[in-house]
């Protein structure tokens, strides 16, 4: 597990830095009235504004009704969402309170009036509203203007060594001063990339390799150092430091071991694990879960960091030359229209059909040619083309 | 030009312009104590107002998170690395910087300032 999670404070006051600001905030939360205004944290990453936002809902035993603004956008998601929590003053008998981490992932292109509804909900909002946000741009200081603000700074160097040593020794662990310094010069007044860091120097024995949290990874240099990792640790660091999105990440993930001399029951390994995640991401993208997305980088940090040690991969095209490219999407194209047209007649998903019903009708189109049958059916021309494909393509007589 | 994080100061005569681009970026002002620079206020914006307005470079000194000394950054393993300006206003002064069982003197100092 990772010490930054495990070691994750539940209590305001181990957290280290910005003591003003949290001092502000359990007070803000303390006294807040009906009629007060809704707090707004703004700062950096990896400082705590989450776990300060958690650690005083425990202290002041409040419940949380989370939601991460990057999972819904939406004014009416946002509406479905939330109402309900904050036209109540309790919930079931208990204290609780709104929050918005990630807020500024709210005002994209996507937004579709969800600014419009949280500023609206602050009006008629009987709970506590809290808002959490990276940067304060102009977007953000609508909602500012509304808020009591509470600014978070990067955390001392010396506050972040106090912590990492507090860790080292809950964790029943001796930490060389060196290593603890270079970790602690090397995370920026980030305390969460400390604490990562921390961990994997610690597993390494040593301080090569340190990630600073600025570090970005164009796409290629990324998939080869995920490759080169010494441990999950650092693969996964890596990993969810590559400045791409994350289908394009998984692609050339794909594009790499596909084309790699690996034996071909690891190669095989390796892809299962890549289709747990295409599975993971396909689901994010339909539910809009953004969160899950922190799954994603571990799932495959954590599934192909085991399963290829040993092994020195490097970033790799495709080299599937363009014609047979482009006929392996047509041919798919023309599967996926067939999917869809005969799973409407034999009233099934798709996705059944091309599980199960599919092969059968390759089979029996091996057996006997049943063109005239698909034509009834109404398959066109290039449907039919597909299906003879496969069945050509079929050893199983 | 020297500066104490969360201490009092005074400034000369700046101008009515100067004064307002202050206020606007966190500064607190007070007729009898003078000014205040403390965790709200952008210390960027700061430096390069008074550098504009006095021609003078700010250095600024954090105080202790647990005893507020003033905390001279002079000899720290990380002045290098450690930019006052974006880090949060305290630190430790080397007294409790090595101290055994600092953490512990940290968290509670800091609990017992709101319970």
């Amino acid at each position: 597990m990772l010490w930054a999670e495990k070691y994750r404070p539940d209590n305001p006051f181990q957290l280290v830095g910005n003591e003003e600001v949290r001092l502000e905030f359990i007070k803000w939360l303390k006294n807040w009235k009906e009629n007060s205004k809704a707090a707004l944290l703004i700062g950096p990453p990896g400082i705590g504004k989450t776990t300060l936002v958690y650690a005083c809902a425990k202290f002041l035993k409040y419940k949380v009704l989370e939601l991460n603004a990057s999972d819904v956008r939406t004014k009416g998601k946002l509406e479905i969402f939330l109402k309900p929590g904050l036209i109540y003053s309790n919930l079931f008998g208990e204290k609780a309170f709104a929050f918005l981490d990630e807020v500024d992932g709210i005002y994209g292109k996507q937004d579709y009036g969800g600014l419009e509804f949280l500023l609206e909900a602050l009006k008629f909002s009987k709970v506590p509203m809290v808002f959490a946000a990276n940067k304060e741009d102009e977007r953000i200081k609508k909602l500012a203007s509304h808020c009591e603000v509470f600014r978070m700074k990067k955390i001392a160097p010396r506050l972040i060594e106090i912590y990492l040593r507090h860790v080292l020794k809950r964790e029943g662990l001796e930490g060389d001063d060196g290593l603890i310094r270079e970790v602690v010069k090397s995370c920026e007044g980030d305390l969460r990339s400390a604490l990562n860091n921390l961990q994997l120097a610690m597993a390494n024995k040593s301080t090569e390799g340190l990630l600073t949290p600025s570090v970005q990874f164009p796409l290629e240099e990324g998939i080869t150092k995920f490759f080169q990792a010494k441990d999950i640790y650092e693969a996964y660091e890596i990993l969810s430091s590559i400045k791409a999105e994350p289908m394009d990440k998984l692609r050339a993930l794909y594009n790499t071991l596909i084309v790699s001399e690996l034996p071909l029951d690891l190669k095989l390994e390796s892809l299962k694990v890549l289709s747990y995640a295409d599975e993971l991401l396909n689901r994010i993208l339909k539910t809009q879960e953004w969160r899950q997305l922190k799954y994603l980088d571990r799932l495959l940090a954590f599934g192909l960091n085991n399963l290829l040690k040993g092994y020195t991969l490097s970033y790799r095209e495709d080299s599937l030359s363009w014609p047979l490219k482009l006929r392996i999407w047509n041919d798919s194209k023309n599967l996926r229209d067939l999917a869809l047209y005969l799973s409407k007649q034999f009233h099934v998903s798709s996705k059944d059909f091309l599980a199960f019903y599919l092969p059968l009708m390759i089979v029996l189109f091996k057996k006997k040619r049943l063109e005239d049958m698909f034509r009834a059916l109404g398959l066109t021309e290039n449907m039919i083309k597909a299906i003879n494909k496969e069945a050509k393509s079929l050893e199983v007589d | 030009m020297k500066i104490v994080l969360n201490e009092w100061f005074k400034l000369p005569r700046l101008g009515k312009e100067t004064f307002i681009k202050l206020m606007s970026i966190g500064v607190k002002y007070d007729k009898t104590k003078g000014f205040l620079v403390n965790e709200g206020t952008n210390l960027l914006s700061f430096s390069s107002v008074i550098k504009e307005a006095l021609r003078e470079e700010v250095e600024f000194y954090p105080k202790c998170a647990i005893d507020e000394l003033v905390t001279p950054c002079d000899i720290c393993a990380y002045r290098e690395v450690c930019d006052r300006k974006e880090i949060s206003s305290k630190c430790l002064c080397d007294e409790c910087y090595n101290n055994r069982d600092i953490f512990t003197f940290y968290t509670t100092n800091l609990a017992s300032k709101i319970e």
